[in-house]
C-alpha cells in the first residue's frame, strides 16, 4: 500500500529512527511502537501509536 | 463535492482541474498556490511538502501543473482521509501521497525534501519555533520553505485574539516583523516577507458574501444554528481583517 519513494523518507516521528513496514501497521522498534495504516494512510501520530512488545 | 460530482465527465472520470473550485480550503485559490510555488521555486523534480495539507488541493495541483511529487501531512483524520479519496478519483495517487502527522514532529528523515509549503496552516500550531525547525530539519540544505498565514497587527485587542483563539483555534498569532524574526532564528536565510492583506481583504469579503447569500441552502443542510453560527464566528474574522487587526502575510526562507 505504501510506496517505496515513501517508504525511503518515513522515519518515527519520536526518534526519528528507522521503521520496519507490515502490511497493517509501521513500527519503530527503538521505541516499541506501532504506527497503524489506516485505509492506505499511514498515521505517523505518537498518541495514537500502540506499544509493541516484538521479537 | 456534490457540485465537483455534477461535473463528472461522460467517462466517469473526474481530473484534478475539476477540483480546484472547490478543494482549494486556504484563501486566494490556485493562483495564491502558484505565486508560493514560484517563491519556493517549485520545479517538475522537486520533492514538496505540504504542510497541513487539508484535502490536498494544493498538492494535486501542483503535481498536476508542475509534474512534481508532493507529500502532504495532515494531522486530522477526516481530511486526510478525504485527501487521499479525492487524490484517488484524479488519478494522481502516484505523485501524491497523504500521511498523517504532526508538523512538530514530523515523521521524515531529515534532507528529505526540496520544498516546504503551508498555507494558513501555522496559526493554529502554537509553537511556531517548534514547527519551523521541523521544516528546516526536512529541507534539503538550500530547500525553500514558503507559506502563508495570518497575521496579527498592534491594534488586535488581547481580547479579539483570545476569541479567535476559542472560536477558531488560532494560537500565537505573529506579526510580520516577527514572522521574520522567528525564520531567521529558526536558521532560515534569504527571509522574505510581504504583507498580503490587501489580497486577501476580498477573498475573505467575497466567501462572507457567499455564505450569506447561500444561507438557505446552508440552513437546509446542516441547521439553522450551525449557519448562524459559522457566520458569527466568520463575520468576527472578517471584520478584524476589515478594520486592519488582522491580515495575512506570506513568507519564505532558504533552509
Amino acid at each position: 500500500m505504501i510506496d517505496d519513494e515513501l517508504k525511503a523518507i518515513l522515519v518515527c516521528p519520536a526518534c526519528k529512527g528507522d521503521l520496519r513496514f507490515e502490511e497493517q501497521r509501521i513500527i519503530c522498534p527503538a521505541c516499541r511502537k506501532a504506527y497503524p495504516i489506516r485505509d492506505g494512510i499511514p498515521v505517523m501520530l505518537i498518541n495514537e501509536a500502540e506499544s509493541w512488545i516484538g521479537p | 463535492m456534490r457540485a465537483a460530482a455534477t461535473r463528472r465527465r461522460p467517462a466517469g472520470r473526474l481530473a484534478a482541474a475539476d477540483l480546484f473550485e472547490f478543494d482549494q480550503d486556504h484563501y486566494g485559490g490556485i493562483e495564491a498556490v502558484d505565486v508560493l510555488a514560484r517563491h519556493a521555486g517549485v520545479r517538475r523534480r522537486s520533492r514538496v511538502l505540504d504542510v497541513c495539507a487539508g484535502l490536498g488541493g494544493p498538492a494535486r495541483f501542483l503535481a498536476a501543473g508542475r509534474g512534481c511529487r508532493v507529500v502532504g501531512v495532515e494531522l486530522h483524520g477526516g481530511r486526510a482521509a478525504a485527501a487521499a479519496r479525492l487524490t484517488r478519483d484524479v488519478g494522481l495517487a502516484a505523485q501524491v501521497v497523504v500521511v498523517r502527522g504532526d508538523a512538530l514532529a514530523l515523521p521524515f528523515r531529515a534532507h528529505a525534501f526540496d520544498v516546504c509549503l503551508s498555507q494558513e496552516g501555522l496559526l493554529h500550531i502554537a509553537d511556531k519555533p517548534a514547527a519551523l525547525a521541523e521544516c528546516r530539519r526536512v529541507l534539503m540544505p538550500g530547500g525553500r520553505l514558503a507559506f502563508t498565514d495570518w497575521i496579527a497587527y498592534a491594534r488586535l485587542a488581547d481580547g479579539e485574539h483570545e476569541q479567535l483563539r476559542r472560536w477558531m483555534a488560532a494560537t500565537t498569532l505573529q506579526s510580520l516583523d516577527s514572522y521574520r524574526a522567528l525564520l531567521g532564528r529558526a536558521g532560515f536565510g534569504s527571509v522574505d516577507a510581504h504583507d498580503i492583506t490587501h489580497e486577501w481583504r476580498p477573498v475573505l469579503r467575497a466567501r462572507l458574501e457567499r455564505h450569506r447569500a447561500g444561507r438557505a441552502d446552508i440552513v437546509a443542510r446542516f441547521g439553522a444554528q450551525w449557519a448562524d453560527e459559522y457566520d458569527r464566528l466568520f463575520g468576527f474574522f472578517v471584520g478584524l481583517v476589515e478594520a486592519g487587526k488582522l491580515g495575512g502575510g506570506r513568507f519564505s526562507g532558504t533552509a
